[in-house]
């Protein structure tokens, strides 16, 4: 593992142009394409003419592009840019909407592993038999559901009809945090009454922010069984006698060495995956704040966020990196 | 031991041609035949392909998954012609203005209508009743008929945003692949940058700020105008909500590529260290027709398959984003947007978000069994390994002679 | 009178993929007998691998053993069809009683698991040891036996931290571990350098001697044949053609193919002759050609060559060959 080190600061390295360039194009995005954003910040159609030179001038919309842009990672890195709709530091808004977000892909993440592996699994060992076309077509509706709709049946099964869940507020986080996502401080602090709060408002939304990812595991998972399961290797020890139970450990042992990597990027997609989820279920997070600052034109927000974003991107990739080098004995940093 | 063997082949296994097989070989038949009649003695020097063809479309016609799929992209591609002159009623009549009971009416309710309206300079008065099999939207428009005129909507999107982004994305791909180096860098570096966005925030981004933009272009521009309009089957009144459909069009086609840039590279990549590149450079032929006639043709498979999943994937997207009230707004017949109107009066509207919802659940269903069933024949390996049923034994006389 | 091991009868494996039934082996039948090495030859893609695979049921989908039997002599003298076993019996005489080694060292080992495990393994399965533990310390042993140097410090390797010809011992030792009754080696050394080969055959050689074993050995490499082999059975398409004693099928070629086999290879019992490699291809095996399958490349084919499928025949004590000729 001394390699580690190493192979993290030539990682980080080559992310930093990536990052400036996300940053870049949203600032394209932001400033260059569209007419005036300033009038929608300062109030829309009847802002006065001294509000919106106020608003110029602060966020130096009145210099060159590369002024702009460089107020703009600037402010970013102090925490000092304001979101011009509540006046607030973005970072600090992120901040505080980001724990909304990541508790809610956790939810999502544990319904995604608890179907997609093993109905992936049982779906490889019954190759090709009527078990495995259910499972495939499963698989199938879940990823071609959209997820609003996905949303409204669940809402009208769970919310109207058996009243499984809340869909309002949002649960406090337990008085003594460790971590700072409440429902891991919960676990942790044996906090039983929070814990089921935040059971009650989260399981419904991560579970339909889950389907979709779940259904691209069932398939990836049984893709990698029958690749690891066609192998010579496989062949071999059965050669050896070895019995089936057996025989589908190692199997799975090489199954799980690209699905444990693929995880890592699943986690990251949900994360940066909730903005419907957020606005049907009434989650203030990261998605519901980057379709707001859409709305509005918020761009100091929008860039932001897809900063954010893009650091998930990245952080994603590293972790999927260093998964693979710690499951397979071939990889080293 | 030397037991007489004479017998062997008395009695030989056979696979049933079920009348599929004998279906999709006529087809092929004709592809050949109509390629022939552009590329003269292309079936002479092609008739192991086409023989690969119909063994490929035989492991197909014995995926019930993969044919279902196909049927129901056949059925899509037919309605998203034809669907717009099978709705009873236009997309642009809104009974809602002359009856309010045709808001939100329910599925099987009827609603009389005294139509009072202004046709080529002539007002002109009727009543009608309006039969609502499936119930109305906000315009108290039979649902039904937006849902058929939305296909064309859908299809129109779907097939130009996949004709122009992957194809591009394969483009860079090939060229980053095989060229490597400098240009290489350049693009892969560009490419991360766009894959590093969550491709929705952008669509959702790119959406909001362009409309602007092109409703501008198109007011300068009468003959994109009507060309766009007869795409999309829409009346010309609408022009001005062009704009926003079109924004969501531009953005998807700007998320659409990145991964086809990545994946094309790869096999290229991989493609590029095969002998018979190597030959090709050696008689010189040049880098384009390596790389479109000898690479292309080779790491085409997997891709075929992201395309055929994607074509799914698109309608998933761009109705997400009308669900969020970007890109087509009423009038314009919207699968995406009638959810967005009943997302607001849901459950009682219920049927707004039901009806539409299926018929998106179908639609990209049916693209992704399809991709599913194409991986499975496209990929050699799986599709070696499937086993072919016996269904009957037939007695014939010694195999065919292949001397 | 040689006792038999293993007697092959009638056994054919057809694989039913797309492109319609490969009849990959068809009717083919020889005896295994105990002690000896006996060769199987022929080019790549008639069947050689499916034969010795077929040996204890190895056949995945698509492909099935459509007919035959596979007799099998115990120790204590009696008799098995092997390919009516259940699954849990043929299972325990796998890798203990009939062991194989495959062709590519590099992909027959897990990837994930240290070598000593899966030698331990081989021996934990059919309850030589108590548990993987002791597996894998008996598997040091193992490991000197195939000659692996420092095989205490070794069985904690994975299998990418050893070279390909270190792979191929300790694929060997998998094999050996139970000290089976037969070992099938299915091309132990084409997948190694040059260097290395000779050092893995002489491996086998000697561990033959050691134990006694049986070793069916599959190869084509002619020269391969005549220094380790006492009998050769030729393979051509799916079909056997020839059945003799080393000396019987190198010094007198009966069937056409054999002898064309033995000229496109310098002959090492004999005097180093012309490569002459042998016109045509082999068939595809989906629609194999009618009658004798060697027909279309045959310099001696007649018209009952073309219809009439020729049956093994003995022309000699212990040699037999399948053409319309004898
Ligand atoms: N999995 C399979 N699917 C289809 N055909 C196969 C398969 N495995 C083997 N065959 C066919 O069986 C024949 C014999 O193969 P094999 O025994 O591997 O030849 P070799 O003599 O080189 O060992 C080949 O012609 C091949 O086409
Ligand atoms: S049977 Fe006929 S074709 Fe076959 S090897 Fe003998 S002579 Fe040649
Ligand atoms: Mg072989």
């Amino acid at each position: 593992m001394a390699g580690l080190g190493k192979f993290l600061v030539r990682r980080g390295l080559t992310f930093v142009p990536t990052l400036i360039g996300v940053t870049l194009i949203v600032f394209i995005i932001a400033y260059v394409i569209p007419a005036n954003p300033v009038r929608a910040w300062a109030g829309g159609e009847k802002a006065t003419k001294a509000a919106v030179e106020l608003i110029k001038a602060e966020y130096h919309l009145n210099q060159p592009w590369y002024d702009q842009y460089l107020f703009l990672i600037k402010g970013l890195f102090t925490n000092s840019l304001l979101d011009p709709l509540n006046q607030v530091p973005v970072f600090t808004n992120i901040g505080n909407r980001f724990i909304v977000t990541f508790q809610l892909a956790l939810f999502a993440f544990f319904f995604v592993v608890l179907m997609g592996l093993p109905l992936g699994i049982i779906s490889a060992i019954k190759r090709n038999s009527i078990t495995d076309m259910v499972l495939r077509i499963l698989a199938l509706v879940f990823i071609s559901t959209p997820i609003y709709v996905m949303a409204y049946l669940f809402i009208w099964v769970f919310f109207i009809h058996w009243n499984l869940t809340t869909l309002a507020g949002i649960p406090p986080a337990p008085p003594h945090q460790i971590t700072h996502i409440p429902v891991i401080d919960s676990i942790i602090t044996l906090n039983w009454s929070n814990f089921v709060e935040q059971v009650q408002r989260f399981w419904l939304p991560g579970f339909t922010l889950g389907i979709a990812a779940a259904g691209v595991l069932m398939r990836f998972t049984r893709n990698s069984f029958l690749e690891a399961y066609s192998r010579d290797s496989t062949l071999f020890l059965k050669a050896k006698g070895v019995p089936k139970s057996r025989l589908y450990r190692h199997v799975l042992k090489n199954a799980l060495v690209p699905v444990i990597t693929i995880l890592a990027l699943q986690f990251g997609g949900l994360l940066a995956g909730t903005p419907i989820t957020e606005t049907i279920f009434n989650l203030p997070g990261i998605g519901l704040y980057a379709l707001q600052s859409v709305m509005y034109l918020d761009f100091p927000a929008l860039i932001g966020v897809t900063f954010l974003y893009a650091i998930v991107f990245v952080t994603a990739n590293l972790i999927a990196d260093i998964l693979y080098a710690l499951v397979d004995p071939r990889v080293r940093f | 031991m030397g037991n007489n063997t004479k017998e062997a082949y008395e009695e030989r296994e056979e696979y049933e041609m079920s009348i599929l097989d004998k279906i999709s070989d006529k087809i092929i038949d004709g592809v050949a035949l109509f390629i022939n009649l552009i590329k003269r003695d292309w079936k002479k020097r092609n008739q192991s392909k086409i023989q690969e063809w119909k063994l490929m479309a035989y492991a197909l016609n014995r995926s019930p998954p993969a044919l279902l799929g196909l049927v129901i992209v056949i059925a899509y591609i037919i309605l998203g012609i034809i669907g717009p002159y099978l709705a009873s009623w236009p997309y642009d009549f809104f009974p809602v203005m002359y009856n309010s009971t045709s808001r939100l009416a329910a599925p099987g309710s009827n609603v009389f209508l005294n139509v009072t309206m202004v046709k080529n300079w002539h007002v002109i008065h009727y009543t009608t009743t309006v039969h609502y099999s499936i119930g109305s939207d906000l315009f108290g428009r039979d649902l039904l008929s937006v849902l058929l005129a939305g296909a064309r909507t859908a299809l129109v999107l779907d097939v130009f945003i996949i004709l122009i982004g992957p194809t591009f994305g394969i483009i860079l791909g090939l060229i980053s692949g095989y060229h490597g180096g400098a240009i290489d860098e350049i693009i892969m570096r560009i490419t991360d940058m766009f894959l590093a966005f969550p491709g929705l925030i952008l669509a959702i981004a790119l959406s909001a700020v362009l409309p602007g933009r092109i409703q501008n272009f198109l007011n300068y521009h009468p003959f994109a105008q009507t060309l766009v309009l007869k795409l999309f089957a829409l009346e010309p009144r609408d022009v001005n909500n062009l704009g926003k459909l079109l924004a969501v069009f531009v953005a998807l086609i700007i998320v659409w590529w990145p991964g086809y840039t990545r994946i094309a590279r790869g096999s290229t990549l991989t493609e590029r260290e095969n002998l018979y590149v190597e030959a090709a450079r050696a008689i010189g032929l040049s880098s384009r027709t390596i790389m479109f006639r000898h690479i292309l043709p080779n790491i085409i498979g997997p891709i075929l398959v992201m395309i055929t999943m994607d074509f799914g994937n698109v309608i998933l997207t761009e109705a997400g984003l009308s669900f969020l009230g970007l890109g087509a707004v009423p009038p314009i017949p919207d699968w995406g947007n009638l959810i967005n109107q009943g997302a607001q009066y849901f459950p009682q509207a219920w049927w707004l978000v039901a009806f539409p919802g299926i018929v998106i659940v179908t639609v990209v269903l049916g693209w992704n069994l399809l991709g599913d069933g194409l991986r499975d024949i496209l990929d050699p390996r799986t599709r070696r390994s499937m086993e072919f049923k016996v269904k009957k034994k037939s007695r014939t006389e010694g195999g065919e002679s292949n001397a | 009178m040689p006792e038999p091991l293993i007697e092959i009868k009638n056994l054919s494996v057809y694989f039913y993929t797309y492109a319609g039934i490969v009849k990959a082996i068809e009717d083919v039948s020889f005896d295994i007998y105990r002690g000896e090495t006996l060769a199987l030859v022929g080019e790549t893609g008639c069947g050689k691998s499916v034969t010795s695979r077929a040996i204890t049921r190895l056949i995945e989908s698509p492909g099935r053993i459509v007919n035959g039997q596979v007799i099998y002599h115990k120790d204590d003298g009696s008799k098995v069809d092997l390919l009516t076993l259940s699954d849990e019996e043929i299972r325990e005489i796998r890798g203990n009683e009939i062991a194989y080694i495959f062709q590519d060292p590099h992909s027959s080992l897990d990837p994930l698991y240290t070598i000593g495990y899966q030698v331990g393994e081989a021996m934990e399965v059919h309850g030589k040891v108590k548990n993987i533990k002791e597996g894998i310390t008996k598997a040091v042993n193992v490991l000197r036996e195939v000659m692996l140097p420092d095989p205490e410090n070794r069985v904690k390797n994975y299998p990418h931290e050893l070279s390909g010809g270190m792979k191929q011992r300790v694929v060997i030792g998998v094999g050996i571990a139970n000290n089976p009754r037969l070992l099938i080696a299915d091309e132990p050394t084409t997948a190694l350098d040059v260097t290395v080969q000779a050092q893995i055959l002489d491996l086998l050689n000697e561990l033959k001697k050691k134990y006694n074993a049986t070793v069916l050995l599959i190869t084509h490499n002619l020269g391969v044949v005549a220094e380790t082999a006492q009998r050769v059975v030729v393979m051509y398409a799916g079909k056997i053609v020839e059945i003799g004693t080393v000396d019987q099928v190198f010094h007198n070629p009966l069937h056409p193919y054999t002898a064309a086999l033995l000229k496109a290879v310098p002959n090492p019992l004999g005097e180093i002759e012309t490569l002459e490699s042998i016109p045509g291809t082999v068939p595809n095996l989906i629609t194999p050609p009618t009658g004798c399958r060697f027909h279309p490349r045959c310099p001696f084919a007649t018209q009952t060559c073309r219809t009439e499928v020729p049956s093994l025949k003995e022309i000699e004590p212990n040699h037999f060959v399948a053409c319309h000729r004898y």
